[in-house]
């Protein structure tokens, strides 16, 4: 009688013990030290995740900013007009041209 | 005369580079057929085809061998305007199957592209340089 009494209350304890223990222990890969301060903490969790947010998107926006717009059907074109082999003073040579004057043919097209 | 001259100033639609090619392929067709080609990109004042006849009669002595090619993007139109001389070496057809091909590249999105192949397209429906 006395030894069945031992052998459960040892038996609790132990159970006990066991069970409480995990929770003292060390989680795996922890190492017990100071805390990190507000300071650190902000620039591990906030300052760096945000730099490296700005790095790439301005990585991934650089190669737009370099060229130029590009053509668009249907946006309006806001640039002023380019003349290829055209007269040397194309103000004064349209000031007397008058349509019609020297045109034979051709075509047009729309897209 | 200074190829791809600008007419007016600010506001470059085309890199360097881009000009230098739309140049390029203007003075090789112009020099490869004896023809003038003439190439303006920008907004049509009106009826389409009268700013192109007028443009075109603006090339003066060169007008009679000129071809002009007129691409309006904003209005998405394209104009093919050729003289009396050039009329005779480039077709209305021949045009026209350039200005498809142009405006497919302008479909597309490439300016550029389009105006240096239609005038190569150009170049070659015009065929050599007559000799006298």
């Amino acid at each position: 009688m006395k030894t069945r009494l031992l052998a459960s209350v040892i038996g609790a304890v132990a159970t006990l013990l066991l069970t409480a223990g995990p929770a003292f222990a060390l989680e795996s890969g922890e190492v017990r030290g100071k805390p990190l301060g507000a300071g650190l903490v902000i620039v591990y969790y906030v300052l760096i995740p945000v730099g490296a947010f700005l790095v790439i998107s301005f990585f991934s926006a650089l190669p737009s900013m370099l060229n130029r717009p590009r053509y668009r059907p249907g946006r309006p074109w806001k640039h002023d007009p380019l003349w290829f082999n055209g007269p040397d003073d194309p103000d004064s040579a349209l000031a007397g041209a008058r349509p019609g004057a020297t045109a034979r043919g051709g075509a047009s097209a729309e897209w | 005369m200074p190829s791809g001259s600008r007419f007016m100033t600010s506001d470059e639609p085309f890199t360097d580079g881009q000009v230098r090619e739309i140049s390029r392929a203007c003075s090789s067709a112009s020099g490869e057929t004896g023809l003038h080609f003439s190439v303006y990109v920008g907004a049509a004042e009106g009826d389409i085809r009268d700013h192109a006849e007028r443009l075109h009669a603006a090339l003066g002595p060169m007008s009679s061998r000129g071809v002009l090619v007129f691409v309006a993007p904003g209005d998405r139109q394209l104009e093919i305007v050729t003289g009396k001389q050039s009329s005779h070496r480039l077709t209305d057809r021949a045009c026209a199957l350039a200005a498809l091909s142009m405006t497919t590249a302008f479909a597309g999105g490439d300016l550029v592209g389009g105006v240096v192949t239609g005038l190569r397209m150009l170049a070659e429906a015009s065929g050599r340089q007559l000799t006298a």
